[in-house]
């Protein structure tokens, strides 16, 4: 159980929306498995797989009030298949960190700062993040309540400045290139951004005892998903279906097509930095969480900066090209989530329930 | 340069967090975890700075899934 101040559950919702949204401003989770105009048909199906995992998540929390992930891991299967887990889901909070860092780091050096050295770049983004983690996580739902609003804002302006741009027709011929490319993306939605939300049991330990974290959690799946639907809708209509596929940051190119002099484009840099910075944030502060319950050591901040400098350098070492990056996490990370977001917490809930029975 | 670099960066990270480390209730446990994530970084961040870094995570992390899944390999 984590000791200190809790947060609202206004502020957990705003975490948990920031959070969904994330680097979702400027990409498509549909893009790369070749749904074309029907990406928004796959996003629709990975939502309603959002929501089913988000039932898993909830359930588990309500079983087990106020207890993080790796708390809940030792109790259900024990001290060493527990810690063995534990270390396993601080590698994917640690890796998925990583892999935050370094799109951002893409997408700042490729937009912004083409002569800046990308490390530079990340190490600023993770060591942000590094210091508000010392503050605690009251001062990170505080700061992403306040961004929480300017990023919405960002998202919607922009969708609003873009409808004169919009072309319906590109939606349509509807599942030109059948059903197998919408599921993939459908696949790749549920992993990316819903499955992530995994976080959740994480977080959830920090909300008040007062707080109907079921409100908070559907609340912003539902918020977050909707947004990140009129995005995609947004860059299909604008763009149209050929362009969005070859697009490596297609909110980025939308903007491109408004009109000068109006320039909005640095309206999704913000939004980008906002949303990157939660979720690295949200997933170091996981990672350190982990090392310090793992060890049965009452606090995490000593290991910040060394979990901090181990982001840093995964992310680097990872990837040696964009392409490399955006081609593995399209091919390869809906796959490999699987049993962190999926597997092992569906096994946690039925070894709950099994518990729960067993006891009444 | 870089190792220089490297050294500077690490041993600040170290100086910054040393007196919160020596605060700490259980602080042999605690400085032994992290001095352990210390090395592990900045052995890497070495290996990598001299372009001798082992193959990447993604490298491993896509074998073991094309293994069961094939496919076309993104990361070489």
């Amino acid at each position: 159980m984590i000791k200190g101040e809790k947060i609202s559950g206004m502020a957990l919702f705003l975490w948990l929306v920031t959070y969904t949204l994330g680097d979702m401003s400027i990409l498509n989770p549909a893009i790369g498995a070749k749904a074309y105009q029907d990406s928004w048909l796959g996003f629709i199906l990975g939502w309603t797989g959002g929501f089913i995992l988000m039932v898993i998540y909830v359930s588990i929390i309500r079983l087990t009030p106020s207890k993080t992930l790796f708390e809940i891991l030792k109790d259900s299967f024990g001290k060493y298949i527990g810690s063995i887990l534990i270390i396993f889901y601080i590698w994917y909070f640690i890796y998925n960190g990583s892999l935050v860092v370094r799109e951002f780091g893409e997408y700042a050096v490729i937009v912004n700062y083409p002569e800046t050295p990308i490390v530079f770049i990340s190490a600023l983004l993770v060591f942000m993040a590094a210091y508000m983690i010392k503050s605690g996580p009251q001062v990170i739902s505080r700061v992403y309540g306040i961004l929480a609003f300017i990023f919405i804002f960002s998202v919607l302006a922009i969708t609003m400045i873009l409808i004169p741009q919009f072309d319906f027709t590109n939606l349509f011929p509807f599942l030109e290139h059948g059903i197998k490319p919408v599921l993939k993306a459908g696949l790749n939605t549920v992993a990316f951004p819903f499955g992530e939300l995994v976080l959740l049991l994480v977080i959830a330990s920090v909300a008040k005892e007062s707080v109907n974290i079921k409100k908070a959690a559907y609340s912003a799946v539902a918020l977050g998903g909707f947004l990140i639907f009129v995005t995609i809708l947004r860059d299909i209509m604008v763009l149209g279906p050929g362009l969005l596929e070859n697009q490596t940051f297609p909110a980025q190119a939308s903007t491109q097509i408004i009109p000068k002099p109006l320039d909005v484009s640095p309206m999704v840099s913000v939004s980008l930095l906002i949303g990157s910075g939660i979720e690295t944030t949200t997933y170091l502060y996981a990672c350190t969480l982990g090392i310090s319950q793992l060890f049965n050591l009452d606090d995490y901040k000593p290991f910040v900066f060394p979990m901090a400098a181990l982001m840093v350098m995964i992310s680097l070492w990872n990837f040696t090209s964009v392409h490399q990056f955006f081609g593995w996490v399209s091919e390869i990370y809906p796959y490999y989530v699987v049993p962190f977001q999926t597997i092992i917490p569906l096994i946690i809930l039925i070894i709950l329930w099994t518990k729960k029975k067993a006891k009444s | 340069m870089q190792v220089f670099g490297l050294i500077v960066i690490f041993g600040l990270m170290v100086l910054i967090d040393l007196p919160s480390l020596l605060k700490t209730d259980s602080r042999i446990k605690t400085m032994v975890i992290y001095f352990c994530l210390i090395t592990l970084g900045f052995t890497f961040s070495l290996l990598y700075s001299i372009d001798q870094a082992p193959p990447s995570p993604a490298v491993i992390m896509e074998r073991i899934i094309r293994f069961i899944i094939p496919g076309q390999y993104t990361v070489q």
